[in-house]
């Protein structure tokens, strides 16, 4: 182990340019095309945010066309066919291109400032995530070139999306690049929660956290929470037209309503989703313009609790005129009612800031100005379609349209470009002119205002949306003819802010240090952003939005701080205890690579087999990516034994690969909770179409075999017990190679044996129930697969000097999957055996 | 004894999760019920007392929070957050459950 240069040179005597110099050579992305391996998270964060200004841009264009088309009665503009394409894709487009990835980016690029750490958790999978949302957007994007964009609405909703209904790929494109970009939502949402939890500046306890880390940590928790369902709808929508198992088809025991629950469960929270964390920007700009501390921060965390379960209890208040009872129906609606509360804390929190303090007037309080007004319309008619009687005559009108865009541009548009000029000298470097975020504000308020209150109006006249024409008798001409101007108009508006953009990134001076006095950590490193962030950590003593930056960020960039050396060229930041906020480990992060792109293309190419029905090139693909992910790991961690090492401060702590809770171990168990939601809504689908779909009980009964499962119970608990007896034997000094070997036969045997359960099941195309039963089986099938990939990189890793009694890392992550792979096998055997007494039961239904 | 585990942050969900379990729960028996079109007085009744279980919970949880929590921060969290959970239970179903349970 080396120290270079500083080594043991008091504070007084560091160089700040030799340790910038240093740790750029450590941390810096190389120029040109080397900028593609870059694993920062200020080039990814960035990169996130601008490759969604370009998808946000084309969904602005979609949108111009759509106002095009129906600006006249009986356009001949458009066909209904396109048009169907334009709309479908420019919801997607907003929805799963924009929003969520602007949101991941705007907290990738700002967390690790915010919280005093040099990076995110894991700089590889931020990257492949990157490249999965690029990849998967482009499929979607660019399919409408070629005239086979998704057709079917942004919701797909079954029939119309089904294969009779839908028989070209247009639904296969939605169903396969939608789930390939949410490998980007679910891989930041773990990266993030992990990252919040455990790479803060030390002293930094939960109390002290800046308030848009537990916007984000809710947001994160519920995107690993959300997405989950519409992945899981997605698979089986796509296997029903692919392959033709019936999940969704009433003639073979499924539901077409099915679909419905799946995608709202996630689809509901989803708007929440979006909305949080822009009203995170909000409580963080509030305190600086209104020079007061955050008033109600333990009251707006409780909220925020609040917020994440009740908006996942809402999802059916978009199913109000599907036929469910009143009591059901009255469930989501109070739950839909409810949930106006935690809003409102938030908003009279932002308010008393205002009232505790001396607000001052600047750019950034405008475009909150514009949230303010824009949002709570859209909050109020969201009380109105909250209510049956009215959603009933509302439903699926353009009153809707226009409630959803007011609550979405108001709550996440508007933030987003209050924080983009509050943060705007910080990414730059550069101070804040704003001689046309003005009037650029004024026509998207304006413009905006005119475009959607008009739609309020048509909608409550009858006209429905997603109708390429209409005759003109009706009186929504004029309306709708106002509503293409204002959509012109608002367009205009984001013209004049790019615009502002590009004289801003030109001709703005160099900004000082903290121009807002923010009072937060990200004012205390450098403008524009180093690769590394800070020079070095500091110590949270206060609540993190009442540190004084240009102090601090004196003291830090002269090394003062934790970590203010390099060391043996590591990539280096602090991890704490969770609650207490103290420095546990040193988190060595792994270097630049071309490999998370590399990966993320080849699961693309997998997709596009998929696409074309390529079936044995997405097979080999998915073993090769498999292969990747194995080879990836071989490099990761160290070699050697180092116990504590010192951190500045009179502080030593060991590296992450010898602490006991390093930030893998609880990313897996965040992802394995995404994991079991999956499994949750898969045994959820199983039973409801048993308990709601017609045609059933099934002509013949799907049943697993009393031996083979009480063999792969067996396989499955032997596979659990080789890994602990693994980390044991490793624990003690011992080899726990005879432990992996015996843990892959177990494994094999437990793949052997769901094959053989799988052989034996009726066809699972002829009813819902053997496709159920299919789909349940396959799944422990593919976590024993995996689990095998862990316990090959075991031995490979352990021969290659990689585990120690020390470091157990790796088969402790090994123990971890096992573990679940064990318990969410025998519930899917014990559902397995208990769906065959069940269904016919089915037919007492009256 | 007072937690100092990381596992103590679970406090802040713990009444939220009574109230999903409770949304799960009442959400499945009306299914169930109306499927197989079980009678009404008794029904009711179960999902009443199924509700008041799930309040019994949170009022549990009230109690159990304050001997396993140290003062600080998460403690008035955890207390506003159990509140919420506690008022949001109550609203969300109990008026429901008077209504039509099966048109």
């Amino acid at each position: 182990m080396t120290r270079e240069k500083d080594a043991g040179a008091p504070p007084e005597a560091r160089d700040p340019i030799r340790l910038h110099k240093a740790l750029t050579r450590i941390w810096g992305a190389g120029p040109g095309l080397a900028r593609l391996s870059s694993t920062n998270h200020s080039v990814l964060g960035m990169r996130f945010m601008i490759t969604a200004g370009v998808f946000f841009l084309i969904g602005g264009i979609l949108a111009m066309i759509i106002r095009a088309q129906l600006s006249t009665p009986q356009s001949a503009f458009l066909g209904a066919e396109t048009y169907s394409q334009i709309f479908t894709l420019h919801g997607t487009v907003m929805m799963f291109l924009f929003a969520i990835p602007m949101l991941e980016g705007l907290a990738g690029y700002m967390l690790p400032k915010l919280m005093g750490a040099r990076d995110l958790a894991f700089p590889r999978l931020t990257a492949f995530g990157y490249w999965c949302y690029l990849f998967g957007g482009s499929i979607i994007v660019l399919s409408l070139l070629f005239g086979v964009a998704p057709d079917s609405g942004w919701f797909m909703y079954v029939p119309l999306s089904s294969k009779p209904h839908s028989p070209g790929v247009n639904s296969d494109v939605w169903l396969l690049g939608i789930t390939f970009v949410e490998i980007s939502a679910l891989t930041f949402a773990t990266t993030l929660v992990v990252s919040i939890l455990k790479i803060r500046a030390p002293g930094m306890t939960l109390g002290r956290m800046p308030i848009f880390a537990w916007y984000m940590l809710v947001t994160s928790l519920m995107i690993i929470l959300g997405f989950p369902p519409l992945i899981l709808g997605s698979i089986l929508l796509e296997a029903e037209r692919a392959f033709g198992l019936p999940f969704f088809d009433p003639t073979r025991g499924g539901s077409a309503l099915l679909w419905q629950h799946l995608f709202w469960i996630f689809g509901h929270p989803e708007v929440y989703i979006i909305f949080i964390p822009a009203a995170g920007v909000l409580s963080t700009i509030v305190p600086v313009f209104a020079r007061h501390p955050l008033v109600g921060y333990r009251a707006i965390v409780a909220a925020l609790v609040a917020f994440g379960f009740l908006s996942f209890g809402i999802w059916a208040h978009h199913m109000y005129t599907t036929g469910i009872p009143h009591m059901a129906l009255a469930f989501f609606s109070l739950a839909s009612s409810l949930v106006v509360v935690p809003t409102a804390i938030q908003i009279f929190a932002w308010l008393a800031t205002f009232a505790h303090g001396r607000p001052r007037w600047d750019v950034p309080m405008l475009y909150l100005f514009g949230f303010l007004w824009i949002f709570v319309m859209g909050g109020l008619t969201g009380v109105m379609v909250a209510m049956v009687p009215f959603d009933l005559q509302a439903h699926d009108t353009h009153f809707v349209v226009a409630h959803m865009h007011y609550v979405l541009v108001g709550g996440f548009v508007f933030p987003l470009l209050a924080g983009l000029y509050y943060w705007l000298p910080l990414a730059t470097g550069r101070a804040s002119r704003f001689t046309l975020a003005r009037p650029g504000f004024w026509l998207i308020f304006i413009g905006f205002n005119l475009t959607f209150f008009m739609m309020h109006l048509t909608g409550l006249l009858g006209m429905p949306r997603r109708v390429f024409t209409y005759p003109g008798h009706e009186g929504w001409m004029w309306l709708n003819v106002l509503s293409s101007i204002g959509g012109m108009v608002l367009t205009m508006g984001f013209a004049v802010i790019l615009a502002d953009l590009a004289l801003h990134a030109r001709f703005g001076r160099r900004a000082r240090r903290d121009p807002w006095e923010g009072g937060t950590l990200d004012w205390a490193i450098p403008r524009p952003p180093t690769f590394y962030a800070f020079a070095s950590l500091p110590r949270i003593e206060t609540r993190a939005d009442r540190i004084d930056p240009r102090e601090l960020g004196r003291e830090l960039a002269a090394g003062e701080g934790y970590l203010g050396d390099t060391r043996n060229g590591w990539q280096e930041t602090l991890g704490i205890h969770v609650t207490t906020g103290e420095a546990d480990q040193v988190i060595i992060f792994p270097r630049q690579s071309y490999e998370p792109l590399v990966t993320a293309a080849t699961v693309g190419l997998t997709v596009l087999a998929m696409l074309f029905k390529l079936y044995p090139v997405a097979v080999a693909g998915f073993f090769v990516v498999s292969a990747m992910f194995v080879f990836r790991a071989q490099s990761a961690g160290l070699r050697e034994d180092h116990g504590p090492l010192p951190i500045g401060r009179g502080e030593a702590v060991p590296p992450h690969t010898e602490a006991e809770s390093s930030p893998p171990l609880l990313a897996l168990v965040v992802a394995l909770v995404a994991d079991g939601t999956i499994l949750a809504s898969l045994i959820y689908a199983g039973f409801y179409n048993w308990l709601v779909a017609a045609n059933w009980p099934p002509p013949e009964l799907a049943r697993g075999g009393l031996i083979p499962v009480a063999l792969a119970v067996a396989a499955l608990v032997a596979a659990s017990g080789c890994a602990r007896g693994a980390l044991a034997a490793l624990g003690r000094g011992g080899n726990p190679v005879p432990w992996i070997g015996a843990g892959i036969f177990a494994g094999l045997a437990v793949t052997g044996i769901v094959g053989a359960i799988l052989a034996g099941l009726p066809d699972p195309r002829s009813h819902a129930h053997p496709a159920t039963v299919f789909m349940l089986v396959g799944y422990i099938g593919l976590h024993a697969y995996v689990g095998l990939l862990f316990l090959v990189s075991n031995a490979l890793r352990y021969r290659a000097g990689y585990l120690s009694a020390r470091r157990r890392l790796d088969l402790r992550l090994t123990r971890v999957w096992q573990d679940y792979t064990a318990v969410s096998g025998i519930v899917i055997l014990l559902v397995v055996l208990a769906l065959p007494a069940l269904a016919p039961l089915a037919e007492g239904r009256p | 004894m007072k937690e100092q585990a990381p596992a103590r942050l679970l406090w802040m969900v713990a009444g939220f999760a009574v109230w999903s379990s409770a949304f799960i729960v009442l959400y499945s028996l009306q299914g169930l019920g109306c499927a197989y079109g079980w009678p009404d007085p008794a029904y009711r009744l179960v999902l009443f007392a199924v509700l008041g279980l799930h309040l019994g919970a949170i009022a549990l949880l009230f109690r159990r929070s304050r001997e396993r929590l140290a003062s600080g921060f998460l403690r008035p969290v955890v207390e506003l957050a159990l509140w919420a959970a506690l008022v949001a239970t109550l609203l969300t179903f109990a008026p429901a459950l008077l209504l039509t349970a099966c048109r």
